[in-house]
């Protein structure tokens, strides 16, 4: 099979959240030793842009967005080994969870996997995460950015003191912040680095930071 | 001109009669914190014991001059009868936290006789007969008490878990169809005690419906919604929040009078145009960028824009922010009340 057809099927496979055609042609990247990133970029995440283009007008809804997901992942999983990391990217760690009283995690876990889909190393610390565990993580782990996601109006106050927590004590740490109820006015007031909209523009905005971050590295040097 | 009680106004309203004038009531509320402060209730307990929450239900009265109380507010009351985890902090303002499911699948869907005794239900039975008393004593039985339940959707998908709930509704129809059926009946008999208890009017609040396709909506949860409103006796509207073009079309067919909707995720000319005359348009007041963040100007601004523009009930989008001033609410009612002096002449 040669490497369009393979890197179509993985295209399909999410599409049309079939998770054994994902699997095995993701096998079959690997067998015939197709560049990885190729396959993620031009299989899988291509894929997966479709799908939200599909979200968008709304042909699909949440549980067939769900179940594309998890057949990206699948493919991922078995990808991800062999992936070699963009140099720009290496090193750059994204810690990402919903805040507490939140249970949400549809919405996160896209916006994780579009991360991983970007080279990025993430660490998904769940739903409902109170600010003490991410400031344990922060505390043990070399992270660059906090990306929080609240869907709901009551938990809105609990990103903010997440937030004020993060940067009482871990002055470098960017953070972004999503969900249905932050708005681009509630980010700011909330002294977020950046906000998205959606799971494609999160990855845009999580690079604009890292890129900033690196100038601002180079200024200082 | 005659002029209704407010609880007459918003009951002629959803039973589809014209009362020729806007009504007074703002069906759909939740405790801030400058309420808590002026009648001395405070969370957790305003959750869970029935004196503070009675006095916050009533505070949207006393305080904020709307003209109907919806309570109970918290969105983990059944669940959390159900067998879900939740933390209750000690924090004036926080509602419970949801912490962890009740169920682990379908099959095991299920409630007991007892459910009433447990969580909050028993708080909540005694702080709507308390309201309703204080109503008929000190304002004549004319202010309506709006009973706020969970939807079937929502309550399941906290109990079982968002992801496996989503995938259940296109991987295990007729399980999901099953379970969603017995959470149904939780509903009917929770909506009723309610009513027994001196509530006059319904709101259900199915959020989580909003992730759903037309398909699985119409195909699965319609039909219990219609099953829940031949049940209940009362007139009864909903409120689903977020982006809710995938699913409004099917909203008439539910038995619901009327849909609380979520400016500006729908515009109120697309909801006025779907719902057309099957359904009244209830609200809707931006509550983040309007009455958490905005200024009482821009509470009455775009209150004027809802009314002159066709919704039957003003509203708040959503569930309020616990932080909302108390000016913008009182915005609200001043703008109700200033429209109704300009367009009809009448001062309240």
């Amino acid at each position: 099979m040669d490497q369009e057809k393979i890197l179509n099927n993985l295209k399909d496979g999410v599409i049309k959240y079939d998770e054994e055609k994902v699997i095995s042609n993701s096998e079959k990247v690997i067998e015939t030793g197709i560049d990885i990133n190729e396959a993620i970029l031009n299989g899988l995440s291509k894929g997966m842009r479709i799908v939200g283009d599909l979200y968008e007008d709304e042909t699909y809804s949440i549980p067939e967005v769900l179940l594309c997901a998890d057949a990206l992942e699948a493919g991922m999983n078995i990808l991800k080994p062999h992936l070699k990391k963009e140099k720009r990217k290496e090193g750059h760690v994204v810690c990402i969870g919903t805040v507490e009283g939140d249970i949400h995690s549809i919405g996160k876990n896209i916006v994780k996997l579009m991360f991983e889909v970007g080279g990025f190393k993430v660490i998904d610390l769940g739903e409902n995460i109170e600010s003490k565990k991410i400031i344990d993580i922060l505390s043990k782990e070399n992270i660059d950015v906090v990306a929080l996601s609240t869907m709901m109006t009551p938990t809105l106050r609990n990103m903010k003191d997440t937030i004020d927590e993060i940067r009482n004590k871990f002055k470098k740490v960017k953070i972004m912040v999503g969900g249905a109820s932050v708005s681009e006015k509630t980010a700011k007031l909330f002294n977020a680095d950046g906000f998205a909209k959606n799971a494609q523009g999160a990855l845009k905005v999580l690079e604009s930071i890292v890129n900033n971050n690196l100038k601002e590295d180079d200024d200082s040097i | 001109m005659k002029i209704f009680s407010p609880k007459e106004e918003l009951t002629k309203i959803l039973k589809g009669e014209s009362i020729g004038y806007f009504p007074r009531s703002i069906p759909v509320f939740g405790p801030i914190v400058d309420i808590m402060k002026l009648t001395d209730s405070y969370f957790p307990d305003g959750n869970y014991k029935e004196e503070p929450m009675s006095r916050l239900a009533l505070g949207a009265h006393e305080y904020g001059n709307w003209n109907a109380i919806m309570m109970p507010w918290a969105s983990t009351i059944e669940m959390e009868a159900l067998g879900c985890k939740v933390t209750i902090k000690d924090d004036i303002a926080e509602y419970p936290l949801w912490k962890s499911c009740a169920f682990n699948d379908l099959d095991e869907v299920s409630f007991g006789k007892d459910i009433f005794k447990k969580g909050s239900f028993p708080a909540i039975f005694n702080a709507i007969k308390i309201v309703r008393e204080k109503i008929v004593n000190k304002y004549s039985d004319k202010i309506p008490i709006v009973g706020m339940f969970q939807g079937p959707f929502t309550i399941l998908s906290y109990s079982l878990g968002f992801d496996k709930m989503f995938k259940y509704m296109i991987k295990e129809t007729e399980k999901a169809s099953k379970a969603l059926n017995i959470i149904s009946e939780l509903n009917i008999k929770y909506a009723s005690k309610m009513l027994n208890c001196g509530a006059d009017l319904l709101l259900m609040s199915d959020p989580v419906a909003e992730g759903l396709g037309r398909k699985e909506f119409e195909g699965i949860l319609v039909p219990i919604y219609k099953k829940i409103n031949q049940s209940l006796e009362s007139e009864s509207f909903i409120h689903i929040c977020g982006k809710t073009s995938r699913i409004i079309k099917s909203l008439p067919e539910s038995g619901f009078k009327g849909y609380s909707f979520d400016y500006p995720k729908l515009s109120l000319d697309f909801v006025k145009e779907t719902l057309g005359n099957k359904m009244k348009v209830i609200g809707s007041v931006p509550t983040v960028t309007h009455l958490l963040e905005g200024t009482k100007e821009e509470v009455v601004d775009i209150s004027n824009y809802m009314m002159e523009n066709g919704t039957d009930i003003l509203a708040p989008s959503c569930g309020l922010p616990q932080y909302t001033p108390l000016e913008n609410i009182k915005a609200m009612a001043e703008a109700i009340a200033n429209y109704n002096k300009k367009n009809y002449g009448i001062e309240f």
